[in-house]
């Protein structure tokens, strides 16, 4: 392989420079003519979007291009989206919030970012909490579900939906649904992210079980009762982990939360291996300077 | 700077004016034949331009006029060859143009070098290609090609395997880089160093790669490297690398629809060169590069399992780490959704072995399952029986266990493991406590496999099998087979001590006695050591040899395995029969100073205080005194039994009033000093005391001590009571709540039975039926269910019957009829439920013989007589047998105990019911019924 691999590499030619050069931090549309027309997307009508641009004179033109026109757009630094969507935390929700409702109104339109951008300001709700952010998340969240035209988005959305209602107390409905989901097609990542969320619920229904019968290892109908459970915790657990398309905020938070759940419930070797792999293969995680903690301390 | 095709224009109009004067042929020849070659290069049509340059040169070389051209005629004759890809003739027509004399221009030179480096490339002369592109940069180091320039540089080093130099210049190359360009800087460092063997620096790559997938162009190579670093990193101890190599490689389908993304970008970016720059040099390139990548595509299209080749990986680098639930949980994802294979098949056996380290059995049996399905004719069958079989032994499912063994002894006789299967099918036996039928197959599995590493095993247990089945006479000799055939054995210490066992079991204490000291002697620590020393003081005194028996069982070290305290009985047990009274309450005393935490200590103090035995006031003070010393000790049960005892000994001796005011006191002042396991258990004492003589007093001491409880220490007899004081006066809330707190922290306390059978009562009598189905269930699933049986079974019958479950509901009636401790209105009500049953399901003739039951056996439930008198009639007409329900009518009409007002709807049922019979059948009843009064009469008469 490594031979074949070589002959790829010596055989390709060098990238021309101009291709190579970081893609301009301008939203690009292209007609289906052909033509392209680089500026900022400000807004929205029935029937096309309007592109703020820069003439050769400088002068500041405002254009509406209708849709049935457009080929595509290429949105402005897509490709770095997903990497600062992972660094933003809760202290971020109200400037994700700004940015969603900016971005809100292209949702529909191909290769929008709005979609993840808006995933994530309800995720940053939610965390944050407060019945104003659940509100709003939700609406978000609907909104997404409805419209949006990534799967992937949707998907991702109805998911959140799932961990909203575990944030509002509804646990058996939240589990109910998460089942059902991941019975269904959904996407990859939406699954993955849901086994997270299911998980969350499996756990703290594995804690209302060991407060119920704190001598489970004596009870011959409660231990078989109590290894279902716990390993279904840790599979759901392990599922953005070990699975294709977890979204990348997604698994060092569950892995954080199998460390604490391993950690809690007596099983220090098991949690240590794995605040190891958080710390290793998801450095750069928030989530990974509390591994490190733990490992100081263990 | 202007182009080639500018420059040569200019050439040829100068040549054109310097040659005007010349009129001769020549001259006309000389430049048509150029500008008819130059027409062909600037149309594109390379390879005629290059032959008609080619002649040209070798028509004019001679000429004076050639000198002036031959620098640019050598300088387009490379470049046609670099057009045409001809990249062997391309380094030999460089060179030629550098040797050429005449004036050339410094671009032209620029270019030529340039093209002469991708040359050597291309014709696998990388050392040669470093080479000029290093003396390129140098030069022309500014050039617009000079990042190209860079890139095949790097190329250079790369294909002349100097990786070490490759990846320091790609590293500061991609400092610089951006876009796209950063991911081919990165895919080729990843290379080099892998190559190099700086596998970090390669991991470290690989993993910013997979952050940043977008600006990877050729991101099905990338992969393919990081397989490749995963590769060797599963070589090193740390397994993590790998793990992180692998874990962010995505799927193939996902990776090919990535990778066409990429190269729809590219594909967009070469159109717009193409209507810009048709012939530009980066035109060109880009063209290579989308044909390269989709080369790329369509090879790593072509390879057969990617995704289960980097799943295996990822599995094999847990399972190197002793991680078997992420093993088991990738491999198991990765098996249903692949075909059948040998690799698969493989990766099913170990994941059944991953299953099989975590204990999770019911995933075991579940795999196992799917693999013998899968691959019936797999050599992993046998071994996969095996731990199917061994885990539905541990998951209790001995049956099942059963039918596995059989059917690898039948399909699989002559496997290595058939000795194996056997054995524990034996086994399986022994866990049954079959112990015949375990003898019997561990015969069997000696006789049919000797030579099997398992043949000692078997042959230790036929005399297990024989022991534990009380046929000590045939387990001497087989211990003594064992330990003739494996003196060293792994079970010798083993046999040794059941052999002797077993002689003791014969009452052979001849025989018994030395082995037994024989064993101690040399086994002091083994687990079996304390047992034995039991089991020789019982032959000693057996043999009369009281001091040495006395010796030996006080010997008996003290090791929480309760062999002392039994030993202390024994010797008790002795004392006794000897009448030694002092000796004996020495003993006692002794046993509750060392094991004051002691189950049995409350039977120390019986025996202690029974010895007094005439001396009542004695004993009060032996239970007394314990109960003092005790008292306070949450977690001594026995003091419950102490009290009860106390409370037994005032009846007795007509002191009941002392033995309140002595429990009241050590209440009060348990109390005043704060030592609340005291005060309960002195409250609890007190209404035991209290409940014959003044039942509400006795409830009110419950009651009061109810806020002491801490069920997660306390006695849950003392707590039960108290609930059951709560549940009688109704305050059930109360009641729950402990009942709760019992099993929570009891979980296979005797109690249990009483707990689920009142919390489903409760449950039931609140219209909570939901929950009280919950706990009748766990009543009959969790507890041998004895207790409160009639009525609890009662109950869940009327559950059970209001769901539907009428089939269920039958079998609870039987119940209830069967049960001797059920009361008698619990049965008529079965029975009345049972009748009505039938009639629902259309069976009257099955419904009669039930409800004649009652109101021939349970006259004393009139109401439950009435109603079964009608349904009984009822059933009758609905059977034809007019008479039968009108002589039913009759009797029920007469029963003297169902004549009062509340009866009087049911009676004007029944006279309905008569009246709308035909005349001659009611006058025949009536007659039967007056004959068979006046029958009754003179009987009684």
């Amino acid at each position: 392989m490594m031979r074949r691999i070589l002959s790829f590499l010596t055989a390709a030619l060098a990238v021309p420079a101009a291709f190579s050069a970081e893609p301009p931090p301008q939203d690009v549309i292209t007609s289906t003519a052909g033509v392209t027309m680089s500026g900022t997307l400000t807004g929205r009508t029935d029937t096309g979007v309007e592109l703020r641009s820069q003439s050769p004179t400088g002068a500041v033109v405002t254009q509406v291009v209708p849709l049935d026109n457009i080929e595509r757009i290429d949105f402005a630094n897509a490709d770095k989206l997903q990497e600062e969507i992972a660094k933003t935390t809760k202290a971020d929700a109200r400037r994700m919030l700004q940015r969603w409702r900016q971005d809100e109104k292209f949702i529909d339109i191909p290769e929008s970012p709005a979609g993840a951008v808006g995933v994530r300001t309800a995720q940053l709700l939610l965390e944050a909490g407060g019945t104003e952010n659940v509100r709003t998340a939700g609406e978000i969240l609907q909104t997404i579900t409805d419209k949006a035209w990534s799967v992937v988005d949707k998907d991702r959305a109805k998911a959140l939906t799932i961990e909203s209602l575990r944030n509002a107390g509804k646990v058996e409905e939240a589990e109910k649904a998460a089942r059902e989901y991941l019975s269904g097609d959904a996407s990859a990542e939406g699954k993955a992210e849901v086994s997270y969320y299911l998980a969350l619920v499996l756990a703290d229904k594995y804690r209302i079980f060991i407060e119920d019968n704190p001598r489970w290892q004596h009870d011959p109908y409660m231990r078989p009762q109590r290894q279902r459970l716990y390993n279904e915790v840790l599979d759901n657990f392990l599922a953005s982990y070990l699975q294709y398309g977890a979204p990348p905020e997604i698994t060092p938070k569950s892995l954080l939360s199998s460390v604490t759940f391993l950690d809690k419930y007596g099983e220090h070797d098991e949690a240590v291996a794995i605040a190891q792999d958080l710390t290793t293969v998801f450095g750069t995680s928030p989530e990974a300077a509390e591994a490190k903690k733990f490992l100081e301390n263990n | 700077m202007p182009s080639v095709f500018g420059f040569a224009r200019i050439v040829f109009a100068v040549l054109f004016v310097a040659f005007a004067a010349s009129t001769s042929l020549r001259a006309q020849t000389f430049t048509q034949d150029l500008d008819r070659a130059w027409s062909s290069y600037s149309q594109g049509k390379y390879a005629e331009a290059l032959e008609q340059f080619n002649n040209f040169v070798r028509t004019y070389e001679n000429d004076p006029q050639f000198a002036e051209v031959n620098p640019r005629v050598r300088y387009l004759i490379a470049l046609a060859l670099v057009r045409l890809g001809r990249w062997n003739e391309v380094i030999a027509a460089v060179d030629a143009s550098e040797r050429a004399p005449g004036k050339r221009e410094d671009a032209w030179a620029d270019e030529l070098t340039f093209w002469k480096g991708v040359a050597l490339l291309r014709t696998g002369q990388p050392a040669e290609a470093r080479k000029v592109f290093e003396g390129y940069l140098t030069r022309y180091g500014n050039s617009p090609k000079a990042a190209t320039a860079r890139m095949l540089l790097a190329l250079s080093m790369i294909q002349a395997e100097q990786w070490a130099d490759a990846a320091k210049l790609l590293q500061s190359l991609r400092r610089s880089a951006s876009g796209v360009m950063w991911g081919r800087y990165l895919l080729l460092e990843t290379l080099a160093r892998t190559n190099a063997g700086e596998l970090d620096a390669a991991l470290a790559l690989v993993d910013e790669g997979h952050r940043n997938w977008r600006r990877m162009a050729q991101i099905t190579a990338f992969e393919l490297l990081a397989v490749q670093l995963a590769e060797k990193l599963l070589e090193e101890e740390d397994k993590s690398k790998a793990i992180l190599c692998l874990i962010r490689i995505q799927s193939r389908d996902e990776l090919l629809k990535l990778q066409d993304e990429q190269i729809a970008q590219l594909e967009r970016y070469l159109a717009a060169l193409e209507k810009r720059d048709p012939d530009g040099v980066e035109t060109l390139m880009t063209h290579g590069l989308v044909e390269q990548v989709k080369k790329e595509r369509e090879n790593f299209e072509a390879i057969p399992n990617f995704d289960s080749s980097v799943r295996f990986r990822m599995a094999q680098a847990f399972l190197d780490q002793g991680r078997y639930r992420e093993t088991a949980y990738v491999l198991e994802n990765m098996l249903d959704e692949l075909p059948p294979d040998p690799i698969v098949e493989q990766g099913t056996e170990t994941l059944v072995q991953c299953y099989v380290e975590i204990g999770r059995w019911d995933k075991v049996i579940e795999v196992a399952d799917k693999f013998l399905e899968k691959y019936p004719q797999s050599e992993g069958v046998p071994r996969v029986l095996i731990q199917k079989g061994l885990a539905l032994q541990e998951n209790n499912q001995l049956a099942e266990a059963e039918k596995v063994f059989d059917e690898f002894l039948d399909k699989y006789p002559s496997s290595d493991l058939a000795g194996n299967a056997s054995f524990l099918r034996g086994f399986n036996s022994i866990l049954e406590e079959r112990f015949d039928v375990a003898e019997k197959r561990f015969k069997e599995t000696l006789e049919k496999y000797p030579n099997s590493p398992i043949a000692e095993n078997a042959l230790f247990w036929i005399a297990q099998a024989e022991s534990m089945g009380r046929q000590h006479d045939l387990a001497v000799p087989a211990y003594e087979a064992y330990l003739k055939k494996y003196p060293k054995g792994q079970f010798a210490t083993e046999a040794k001590y059941r052999h002797a066992f077993s002689l003791y079991g014969l009452k052979d204490y001849e025989k018994a006695i030395p082995e037994l000291t024989a064993f101690i002697e040399e086994n002091p620590n083994d687990p079996n050591s304390s047992e034995a020393r039991l089991l020789l003081g019982d032959a000693y005194f057996a043999r009369n040899e009281y001091q040495k028996a006395i010796d030996t069982l006080m010997a008996v070290p003290k090791a929480g395995d309760g062999y002392r305290e039994e030993a202390f009985f024994k010797v008790a047990k002795y004392y006794k029969l000897a009448e030694e009274p002092k000796n004996l309450r020495d003993l006692m005393a002794k046993f509750q100073n060392e094991f004051p935490e002691s189950a049995r200590l409350a039977e120390a103090v019986y025996t202690e205080g029974a010895s007094y035995a005439g001396e009542p006031e004695k004993q009060t003070e032996i239970f007394t005194t314990a109960i003092d010393r005790f008292g306070d000790d949450p977690q001594q049960w026995g003091v419950a039994d102490m009290m009860a005892e106390l409370v037994k000994l005032g009846r007795t001796n007509g002191t009941e009033a002392e033995v309140v005011r002595k429990f009241t006191e050590l209440r009060d002042t348990a109390k005043s000093k704060g030592q609340r396991a005291m005060e309960l258990n002195a409250s609890w004492g007190l209404a035991t005391a209290l409940r014959d003589s003044d039942p509400a007093a006795a409830d009110q001491a419950l009651f009061a001590a109810a806020p002491l409880l801490k069920l997660d220490v306390d006695n849950p007899r003392i707590a039960f009571e108290i609930a059951d004081a709560f549940q009688r006066t109704g305050q059930t809330g109360e009641a729950v709540k402990i009942y709760k707190e019992i099993r929570r922290w009891n979980p296979v306390s005797p109690l249990n039975q009483n707990v689920f059978a009142n919390l489903g009562l409760i449950a039931f009598n609140e219209g909570n039926f939901d929950d009280a189905r919950m706990w009748f269930r766990r009543y009959f699933e969790e507890t041998p269910g004895f207790v409160q049986l009639g009525l609890v079974s009662l109950k869940s019958a009327e559950l059970e019957r209001k769901a539907g479950n009428l089939d269920r509901a039958i079998e609870l009636y039987d119940n209830v009829l069967r049960e001797k401790k059920v009361g008698r209105r619990e049965k008529a009500e079965a029975l009345l439920a049972l009748g009505e049953i039938q009639l629902e399901r259309k069976k009257p003739d099955l419904a009669v013989p039930y409800l004649q039951r009652i109101y021939i056996l349970y006259g004393a439930f009139p109401d439950l007589v009435a109603q079964a008198y009608l349904l009984s009639g009822k059933a009758f007409e609905e059977l034809k047998d007019r008479l039968a329900a009108a002589r039913t009518y009759v009797e029920m009409l007469n029963n003297p105990d169902i004549t009062e007002e509340k009866f009087s709807a049911e009676r004007a049922e029944a006279k309905k019911r008569l009246d709308a019979l035909p005349a001659d059948v009611r006058s025949q009843a009536e007659a039967a019924w007056k004959a068979e009064e006046e029958s009754l009469k003179q009987k009684g008469a």
